[in-house]
């Protein structure tokens, strides 16, 4: 950069011996180090100052390129007016020609600038013969020039420089010595000097920018609005006064710089000066608001202009901007289209991001997973969205309809990520169809994962319908810690109606069908395989099931149901018993460590990864070195609330801090003062959204930050899942012989969104429930750590993913026929009939498989 | 050594501190006498956020730690607390896998971590774990330099082995943070919350309190990978700030835990005004991200650099209190006499002792660390 300043420079100064040229070599003296070296190499043709001491830009160091002023073009003056310094030099010298031709320069740069009257009248000064001296000036080669001075008082015994010659050379060292602390990033001393010593008269309008910045950088807010504001009182120059416009909204938060835009001079026809850059300033706001740092949108008109603006332009930041503009005011139909236009112009994974948003608020939900998905490689955010988007779909307690191929890739995609919140959602959707030992087996993933409250409880309840020996190891490893892991063995006291599976089981789906005289009408859609982490269909292990019409018994069960009332009953006094256990069940001696560990499938989103699989550990690991034996009594926990078996009277053990009675669950914490999650708590926003807790940060903050739009104040993070976990539970509590929560407390909410779990009136099946059973490879289910230290585990993970993706797809196609009622094609519901959707849901990445699908695809 | 750490964060956690006696509240140190300052240098730092991945580069080191800290299903042990593990344990045992480019271990701890302590309703994890108690998670609450730690391990992972999974996991553990334990718009400056319990405004008469030790300024600078939309130059910005003004008694060192209800900082009631266990890792955490200047550094430099032995000081009396006696300690003072003074490390920097527990076994592989990603110069040979 600096060599190519110094050499532009060189043949500027060999085209040209105009001052104008000359000017711009003092600016580039400032920026390019190596010009001093060169430049006395250039002709000297002229006997005058080589170069008028005028105002150089000044690069911050780091500092972006100011946007509207040109490094290279000569600098006007500062902003009381052009510098005179050079013009009144020739006068002094009766240069007349090159007066006349200062004269015409600086007015071509000035225009209202009018010449001194007082040019060729007697300067008060010496000042003749000071050429060299000027000459040294002019280079900024200040110690040179005092010792010149030096010399010449030495050898001239009376003379003395002009006072104008000194008045100048203080301030330009002044100058020298500010412009050199800011280029080393000294900005404390900066302020000290111009606090101390002004800013000198060669305060020009670049050093009291570079001055205002400083202030800036050093949250001096107040101040470096302050030193705008002056600069726009006594800058006339129209571009000195939008680049004023430019560098506050550079520096200072737009709020800030709202003061200096009120400060625009309009014109007759009540046109604002700073109209040139109108949009430079929406875009700023737009930014603003996006980072919470603007309350309000964008007024109507000024918006609209943008719009227009950004319609026009090619680049797709300015379309996303607009887009996240509209999200962020709701206005999610307007958004969807603006980000539809900005990914048409190669916006990027975010734009996407943004898309998938804007169809999950439209109700959208099967295209905004289908958005995530495809664009889930190139941006994290939309493989977490992906997970959480189809999560609340399948921890519904009676689930939708969801086609085989979109479970399997979620399955996949859930095992890429080893996502625990994706595995619960699986185990759930297993369990509310009956199918347990899938559950069993996704719960044990997510257990692995994620062990909070509800997938525990998933897996214990799982445990025990697939009749695992496991069970009571979970009720007592969790003792103290879940009360609902708990309540799988404690009842509380009321009955609920059991659970449509349960009825299934029963056989009572069949005998009230009968009743009715109304055979059970299998419709072969219901039929659809859940895919666990490997699975072969359910009848080839369990003979005599019949997935149908267990299906069609599952909806049929849940209108069952309402035959046993919603409503809480009480059980009768003699029934509600402390259960009895044997030794071997509750309380026992239980290893706390979770043993569970499953890494995730080593696959780079579904493509196999160019890295190397993960090594055999090296060297020895630690013996445990805990032996003491395992506790039989439970001790408080903060952050927990009571046991179930506490109704009874026993008691838990004090904590570690001395609690001795049930804490607050943790879950019911209040949000700490000034977190944002307070703020979602005090609005209610952020937990109707999807995703899982901390998946999704504000959207929109994210994109102002990927679109270049500078610094990123705190996320409003939307929380979506983190209630939703419990949701599944409750869905699942239908669990006959189990005693749970009221179904009064079952209702999920999503920040005060009620999900009715438990309609009143009767299910209709229309979404039919067939899953599949596990059929698990040796190895497949293994935890990868069996304990031993040296062990090699790496063979245990290989190809989970396409072991997975191969079982599931025979279990596809096997229903491939069952599927056809529900085949028909779909495409994203806000685009045109006839719009190429994969062109828009996929991205452009060369890097994305080709057989990525897109909604227009699936179920044919 | 460490326990009485965890006692007093247990404490604070329970909410038990806040009945302390009246007496017991340490008001007097809030006089903030500036330290007896050394002439003001200015210091060549290289603040470059950098990548952790290899930069332990002891094999025979990590070997050591490994065999000692770390069980064989990924659990990090607190030798000198009851065989207990936490959130920040976990989170160092993943920092210095990374570090020493071991996967295999790197997996088998965070497998433990997410296994074990997870289970809270968020994504935070729940900072302590005790083997032998049912339930063995002992507290539900989080601790922010946990949390961050661990954020910060997944993402360097996700980076160097180019892990979908763990930028994934980096990323809503790094969001969370933000939601939940940042307080952005706070007058003092961005804060960080040492737990989602206990520390807010509301939670305690002098609320908030300020952990300056939980600001762990190298993952600030590499979170943004995982999280962008989060402001931690922000709260690298204000805990730097915080540093500035956080500087009591004689000694200007800053205490473990300090209130900011008065605006201007001042040490915890209920905390005994030490500048200890905690906040000795204030400049080992500066000097690995390679951030901030004298100002920053001149408490700590007299603190440590050419000490024989450090010690755990009362800000109020400027009394030293617990020796730290392992060197593991002591490795505070070279980074920091590597990092300012240029002065080459010892042969002992690249040892480690049999008899040193946990905490200074750690704290030393991250001096080691955080000298080979910075300050080579001064540990060549």
């Amino acid at each position: 950069m600096q060599k190519s300043s110094a050499s532009r420079l060189k043949i500027l100064l060999l085209l040209s011996a105009s001052v104008c040229v000359l000017t711009s070599a003092a600016a580039l003296a400032q920026s390019g180090e190596g010009f001093l070296l060169e430049a006395p190499a250039a002709p000297r043709a002229v006997s005058r100052p080589a170069v008028a001491p005028a105002a150089a830009p000044v690069a911050a160091p780091g500092a972006r390129p100011a946007r509207s002023v040109n490094a290279i073009t000569p600098v006007e003056g500062d902003g009381r007016g052009p510098d005179e310094t050079a013009l009144r030099y020739y006068a002094g010298l009766n240069q007349k020609a090159r007066v006349n031709a200062e004269i015409a320069r600086l007015k071509r740069l000035h225009p209202h600038w009018r010449a001194p009257e007082d040019l060729y009248e007697p300067v008060a000064a010496s000042g003749e013969d000071e050429q060299a001296l000027w000459d040294l000036f002019g280079a900024d080669r200040i110690d040179e020039l005092k010792v010149a001075i030096a010399e010449r008082e030495r050898a001239e015994p009376g003379w003395k420089p002009s006072a104008e010659l000194l008045k100048k050379i203080e301030s330009k060292a002044l100058r020298l010595r500010i412009l050199a602390l800011w280029k080393q990033g000294r900005l404390d001393d900066v302020l000290a000097i111009v606090r101390a010593e002004g800013a000198g008269d060669l305060a020009d309008i670049e050093l009291r920018w570079t001055i205002a910045e400083v202030n800036a950088r050093m949250k001096k807010t107040s101040e470096a609005v302050a030193l705008y504001k002056d600069i726009l009182q006594t800058a006339s120059a129209p571009k000195d006064r939008t680049a004023t416009i430019h560098k506050a909204m550079d520096n200072l938060r737009i709020t800030d710089v709202e003061p200096l835009i009120a400060q625009a001079r309009i014109d007759g026809s009540g046109r604002s000066e700073f109209e040139p850059i109108a949009v430079d300033i929406t875009r700023a706001r737009i930014s603003a608001f996006l980072h919470d740092e603007r309350a309000e949108p964008i007024p109507g008109a000024e918006f609209r202009r943008f719009e227009d603006y950004a319609r026009g332009v090619k680049d797709s930041n300015q379309s996303g901007l607009v887009a996240w503009h509209h999200y962020k005011t709701k206005a999610f139909r307007e958004a969807l289209e603006w980000f539809k236009l900005a990914l048409e112009r190669g916006g990027d994974a975010m734009i996407a991001h943004g898309l998938a948003h804007s169809l999950r608020e439209l109700g959208m939900n099967l295209e905004a997973e289908e958005v995530a998905f495809a664009w889930r490689e190139p941006l994290i955010n939309n493989a977490i969205l992906f997970i959480d988007v189809l999560e609340r779909d399948l921890t519904k307690p009676v689930p939708p309809f969801i086609e085989p191929e979109r479970l399997h890739r979620y399955g996949q995609v859930t095992m890429d990520m080893a996502s625990g919140e994706g595995a619960q959602a699986l185990g759930w959707y297993a369990y509310n169809s009956c199918q347990y030992e899938a559950a069993y087996e996704w719960f044990q993933r997510a257990v692995a994962w994620y062990p909070k409250e509800a997938t525990v409880y998933g897996l214990a309840l799982s445990s025990r319908k697939a009749k695992r020996k496991d069970f009571y190891d979970i009720v007592n490893r969790y003792d103290g810690l879940f009360p609902k892991v708990l309540e799988t063995v404690f009842p509380d006291g009321y009955q609920r109606p059991p659970s449509p599976c349960d009825l299934i089981a029963s056989g009572a789906v069949s005998r009230r069908a009968a009743n009715a005289g109304a055979a059970p009408q299998p419709q072969a859609a219901w039929v659809r395989p859940v895919n666990t982490p490997a699975s072969s269909p359910a009848a080839a292990r369990h003979p005599g099931w019949n997935a149908q019409a267990s299906a069609q018994g599952l909806v049929q069960g849940a209108n069952s149901q309402q035959d046993y009332g919603w409503g809480l009953q009480p059980l009768a006094p003699g029934e509600d018993k402390m259960p009895k256990f044997t030794r071997n069940e509750f309380p026992a001696a239980v290893d706390p460590e979770n043993p569970l560990r499953y890494l995730a499938s080593g696959k780079l989103m579904g493509r196999p990864s160019t890295l190397a699989a993960i090594p055999a550990p090296v060297g020895a690991f630690a013996p445990e070195p805990w032996r003491a034996p395992q506790q039989l009594v439970a001790r408080r926990v903060p952050g927990v609330g009571a046991m179930p078996y506490e109704r009874w009277g026993f008691a838990l053990l004090p904590g570690g801090n001395g609690l001795q009675t049930p804490d607050a669950p943790h879950s019911a914490n209040k949000a700490p003062a000034g977190t944002l999650w307070a703020a979602e708590q005090a609005t209610g926003s952020g937990a109707n959204q999807v995703g899982a807790a901390g998946a999704l940060a504000d959207p929109s903050q994210a994109a102002a930050q990927l679109l270049g739009m500078g610094r990123v104040p705190p996320p409003s993070a939307m929380r979506v899942g983190g209630q939703g976990y419990f949701r599944a539970a409750e869905a699942e509590i239908d669990d006959g012989d189990e005693s749970v929560l009221p179904r009064t407390l079952m209702r999920p909410t999503f920040a005060g969104v009620d999900v009715d779990p438990a309609p009143t009136g009767s299910i209709e099946p229309e979404q039919p429930l067939v899953l599949e059973n596990p059929d698990f490879e040796p190895g497949y289910s293994r935890p990868f750590l069996n304990g031993g230290a040296g062990e090699d585990h790496s063979a245990l993970e290989p190809s989970i993913g396409d072991e997975l993706a191969r079982k599931a797809a025979q279990i596809f196609r096997s229903h491939r026929r069952l599927e056809q009622d529900h085949a028909a094609p779909r495409a994203i519901s806000g685009l045109e009939d006839g719009e190429n959707t994969s062109s828009i849901l996929s991205p452009q990445s060369p890097a994305q498989p080709a057989s990525t699908p897109s909604i227009s695809i699936l179920g044919q | 050594m460490k326990a009485a750490n965890f006692v007093l964060a247990a404490c604070l956690i329970a909410g038990a501190c806040m009945s302390a006696p009246a007496a017991q509240a340490q008001e007097a140190s809030a006089q903030q006498t500036p330290a007896q300052q050394a002439p003001a240098r200015t210091l060549k730092l290289d603040g470059r956020a950098l990548a952790l991945g290899g930069s332990l580069a002891a094999p025979h080191l990590w070997q050591q730690y490994k065999q000692r800290f770390v069980s064989s299903t990924g659990r990090v042990i607190d030798t000198a607390n009851g065989l207990i593990s936490h959130s920040e344990g976990q989170g160092y045992g993943m920092l210095l896998a990374v570090a020493a480019n071991d996967r295999a271990a790197f997996e088998r701890i965070w497998a433990w971590t997410r296994a074990n302590l997870m289970v809270r309703d968020d994504q935070l994890i729940a900072w302590r774990w005790e083997p032998g108690q049912r339930p063995a998670v002992s507290d539900m609450n989080n601790a922010s330099d946990g949390d961050i730690l661990i954020a910060w391990a997944l993402a360097e992972a996700a980076e160097l082995w180019a892990d979908v999974a763990h930028r994934a996991s980096g990323r809503r553990i790094a969001v969370e943070i933000g939601r939940k334990l940042a307080l952005f718009k706070s007058p003092h400056g961005a804060l960080l919350l040492p737990g989602v319990s206990g520390f807010s405004t509301d939670d305690r008469p002098d609320g908030p309190i300020l952990n300056l030790s939980y600001y762990v300024f190298p993952a600030f600078a590499r979170l943004g990978a995982v999280a962008p939309e989060i402001d931690w130059a922000g709260l690298s910005q204000s805990g730097l700030d915080h540093i500035k003004r956080a500087r009591f008694g004689e000694s200007g060192l800053p205490t473990d835990w300090i209130s900011l209800r008065d605006g201007a900082p001042r040490p915890a009631d209920g905390f005994a005004p030490q500048f200890s266990y905690n906040a000795i890792r204030i400049p080992l955490y500066l000097a690995w991200a390679g951030l901030g200047d004298w100002e920053h550094y001149s408490a700590f430099h007299a603190w440590a650099v050419g000490k024989r032995a450090l010690a755990t000081v009362d800000v109020k009396t400027g009394r030293d209190v617990d020796r730290l006696q392992d060197r593991g300690y002591a490795s505070i003072g070279v980074l920091l006499a590597c990092a300012i003074d240029r002065t080459p490390a010892g042969p002992e920097f690249r040892a480690l002792r049999e008899v040193e527990h946990y905490y200074p076994a750690t704290l030393h592989l991250i001096a080691l660390a955080a000298a080979n990603l910075r300050y080579q110069s001064c540990v060549k040979g």
